[in-house]
């Protein structure tokens, strides 16, 4: 509001005759005096009719009543803003899954904090200020534009649920940014803070904070993949948890309703712990993990989590070997999604370009079957571009790579290996397995296929008799498996981040401001009224003066008398 | 009138200063001209019929066969006296005149009995008639107290009459005349001279208030005069305040200069604000009208 209004003007102008008063004032009081006697030297004939300008201890009565009445001024410019200019609020609402957290020993959710926080604003409001919602839960939602109906706003808030991960909200402040138009457009985050950032905005954000700290466990990942033939699952979890002392909890593993397993972990105070389980599976399409035992937590929905079952597409394997009753090709027939094809040293290789091509004997019947992988497990290599070594009795193997996909759950330390033939390395190429004489298996990608070749026969050595070898087949065949397709009717797995588990609230964000929609939920006085407040006081202060007006001083008088 | 109690007490440490011998008829403490009884001997005079027997001087008779009776000084108390104008002007001021003038004469009423010495406390020149208290020792203080308290300026009388009357034709060791003196010459002049009569050393305390030495006169067109009503217009002109301020120390000259001569100690009680302390331990004792019991000038 510009000072310049023209009643604000004129409010402002009466300094001019107040000034002038006080310079330019009429001697005209009749006082009364205890003897005439000492005046008859100054005795005159006539009533004066000069004015007297004031004296400098007038100046500051003046300057006092000249302070007032700017003070009422800004009251009164204030009292307008207040009043007459209504102003744009754009609420976007956190609907993570973290604002589903309780108060500790209470029913009373963060969303239904925000809830209250937002209504107690709205009432508070003048009848022209207008309100957006926006809600960012598991998707960014625009409840309502701006509106000066806040009946509804308050209706729309209380029909949502908290739940998601939080990654919308960065959206949903983008769109609150792009709906503020003005001066007067405020927009509003009301969150725990719980894993928010804010995105590159025009327009700082407000945040109103709710929510308070309290225990929570929740499992933050959960993954199963088939691990090998014999029907056995990998399953990887991780749970954490923000109490300050180490759980014991179980976790409860079920496919498609029926429990699997339970499994016990024990996670670490203010940290997480992560967990890769065997566990045999039954058939089924979806693996639910549920948290239990864990005391208090006041967040139920990471308490559980599911995810989809995928058993991946059909790998075809061509095995060549000499015999078709080896070790390998029984690991490869109980693989339940492999499509076996054995080939003989001799015979003709199929035209069709196979997932996997394990050559567990020499092709010799002509160009290498067409494959997208190569597994040589004691063959002659050259064929596949790699040179051979010498050949090695009773080899030491030194180190082989436990984190490649190929050796998950395959142990070869201590196998008992006759003979091998070492592997040159070239530019390129990754050494899998080596021994004091050199690589023993070497992994080389190429522009068309990924070949991974062994400088020994598995059924040479002991490692066909271990479990290791079962798995080391599975997971040539998982190596060697097409990628699988989108499949958009299944349910996305249902986990929920570890920022969202971790609850204590946030109060101060970077970038985000603290303002004037907080006060609107706790009402504050408006300034105009402090002002108007001020402005008697000096008004009431110039009367005190000792050379204040001369009603107050009669009165001063008189109660001193009433006193004495 | 209003009269501050609780400053009294501290008042106790200082006496009146006797500039000559003391003539009241009370026994006291302070030397005077009489002959008689006391403790400090003074002459021998030959014995009449009717003598105490027990005044005869035996050492002498029997070495000169003559009778001679010892005399001694007697001692005597200082006879004071407080004169307190309740006219209407004493009212003005804050606090008013007539309130620093009581609280002075209860000052001095204490200062007086606590050593034995009689007051005789006197106000006058309102358009009520004059009111005497007297007290001999300190029990009859809180008569005096009482009395002033009661008394309020109002009006205004034949000063110089009741003054007369009151004080008689006796002479007092101390008088002291608390006034603002606001009447006309002739009245003042009486009444000074009233004063230097009826005691050997009396003190008048100019009671003046701020309002009368520096008045506000800027926005004052008229004045009217409280006790007789009488109304003066005043004079256009910035060199009003200065020519008041020229009267006021010319009559306030003349004032001190009449006393002189008169042989009155003229002192001024300061405007409202100061220390009333102040004025009886500072300018009472610098004027030699009070002093400490144990003498000295702190």
């Amino acid at each position: 509001m510009s000072p310049a209004t023209p009643w604000l003007l004129g409010l402002g102008l009466l300094a001019l005759p107040v000034t002038a008063a006080y310079l330019h004032r009429q001697r005209r009081i009749k006082q009364p005096v205890s003897s005439a006697l000492l005046f008859r030297v100054i005795a005159g004939e006539n009533t004066p009719t000069k004015r007297a300008l004031a004296r400098p201890r007038h100046l500051v009565s003046l300057l006092v009543v000249l302070l007032a009445l700017l003070t009422m001024v800004a009251a009164a410019a204030d009292f307008r803003q207040d009043t007459a200019k209504p102003r744009d609020w754009i609420v976007v609402l956190d609907t993570s899954a973290s604002m589903g957290a309780t108060l500790l020993g209470s029913d009373v959710s963060r969303l239904d904090e925000a809830r209250e926080a937002l209504a107690d604003a709205l009432s508070t409001m003048g009848p022209g200020d207008r309100v957006a919602l926006l809600t960012a839960g598991e998707a960014t939602a625009v409840q309502i534009g701006l509106t000066e109906d806040h009946e509804t706003i308050v209706t729309l808030a209380e029909g949502v649920t908290a739940n998601g991960s939080g990654e919308a909200l960065p959206r949903a402040l983008a769109i609150a940014d792009a709906m503020a138009q003005g001066e007067d457009a405020e927009i509003v985050l009301i969150t725990d803070g719980v894993g928010v950032s804010l995105p590159q905005m025009k327009r700082a954000p407000e945040i109103v904070t709710v929510g308070s700290p309290g225990p929570n466990l929740g499992i933050n990942a959960l993954a199963v993949r088939e691990a090998d033939a014999l029907g056995l699952a990998e399953v990887f979890l991780s749970v954490s948890s923000n109490v300050g002392s180490d759980r014991e909890v179980e976790i409860v593993l079920a496919v498609d309703d029926t429990v699997v397993d339970v499994l016990p972990l024990t996670v670490p105070s203010r940290s997480a712990v992560e967990s890769l389980h065997r566990v045999a599976l039954p058939e089924g399409s979806r693996v639910k993990a549920t948290l239990q035992n864990h005391g208090d937590d006041v967040l139920a929905v990471d308490d559980v989590a599911s995810t989809p079952r995928n058993e991946g597409e059909r790998v075809s394997v061509v095995l060549v070997t000499r015999t078709r009753v080896s070790f390998t090709a029984e690991a490869l027939r109980l693989h339940p999604r492999v499509d076996l094809r054995i080939l003989g040293p001799f015979d003709v290789a199929p035209s069709e370009t196979a997932d996997l091509l394990l050559l567990e004997s020499d092709y010799r019947a002509g160009a290498l079957p067409p494959a997208r992988a190569v597994l040589a497990m004691g063959v002659d290599p050259t064929p596949l571009g790699i040179e051979q070594g010498p050949s090695v009795p009773a080899p030491d193997i030194m180190r082989w790579s436990f984190d490649d996909p190929l050796f998950r759950f395959v142990d070869l330390e201590s196998i008992e290996l006759p003979r091998a033939n070492t592997l040159r390395m070239r530019k390129g190429m990754r050494s899998l397995l080596d021994s004091e004489q050199g690589p023993l298996a070497i992994h080389v990608r190429e522009p068309d296929r990924d070949v991974v070749v062994f400088g020994f026969a598995p059924h040479d050595s002991d490692l066909v008799l271990r479990v290791g070898f079962v798995n080391l087949i599975a997971n040539a065949v998982e190596w060697a498996a097409p990628a699988a397709p989108d499949d958009p009717g299944a349910v996305p797995a249902q986990v929920l981040p570890a920022t969202e588990s971790h609850l204590d609230p946030v109060r101060a964000i970077p970038g985000a401001l603290q303002g004037s929609f907080a006060d609107h939920a706790a009402p504050k006085r408006p300034l105009w009224r402090t002002l108007a407040w001020l402005a008697l006081a000096l008004l009431m202060l110039e009367g005190l003066l000792p050379w204040g007006s001369r009603g107050w001083s009669w009165a001063r008088r008189r109660f001193r008398r009433s006193q004495a | 009138m209003k009269v501050d109690r609780t400053a009294l007490a501290r008042f106790a440490e200082l006496r009146l200063h006797a500039p000559s011998v003391a003539t009241s008829l009370q026994q006291g403490d302070r030397r005077s001209p009489f002959l008689g009884r006391g403790l400090e001997f003074a002459d021998y005079r030959e014995y009449d019929p009717g003598d105490d027997i027990r005044l005869i001087d035996w050492n002498v008779y029997l070495r000169l066969g003559q009778v001679l009776v010892r005399q001694f000084n007697e001692e005597r108390s200082l006879s004071i006296k407080v004169c307190v104008d309740v006219s209407g002007s004493m009212e003005f001021g804050e606090p008013r005149k007539a309130d620093r003038a009581a609280e002075v004469a209860a000052a001095l009423a204490t200062i007086a009995l606590v050593h034995r010495d009689p007051v005789a406390l006197i106000c006058f020149g309102g358009d009520r008639p004059p009111v005497r208290a007297k007290a001999v020792n300190f029990d009859g203080m809180a008569e005096l107290v009482h009395v002033l308290e009661r008394v309020e300026p109002s009006g205004v009388g034949d000063a110089y009459k009741q003054l007369a009357g009151q004080l008689g034709g006796g002479r007092t060791d101390r008088l002291f005349l608390i006034s603002d003196l606001l009447c006309e010459p002739d009245a003042r002049e009486q009444q000074l001279r009233l004063l230097a009569a009826s005691s050997l050393h009396p003190v008048l305390v100019h009671t003046l208030s701020a309002q009368e030495l520096q008045p506000d006169l800027r926005d004052v067109s008229e004045v009217v005069d409280a006790e007789t009503g009488e109304t003066l217009v005043l004079r256009d002109g910035d060199d009003a305040q200065d020519a008041y301020a020229a009267g006021l120390q010319t009559w306030l000259e003349e004032i001190e200069a009449r006393c002189k001569a008169l042989g009155i100690r003229y002192l001024r009680l300061p405007p409202e604000g100061s220390s009333l302390v102040g004025f009886v331990e500072g300018d009472l004792r610098r004027a030699h009208v009070v002093e400490h019991v144990a003498g000295g000038n702190q």
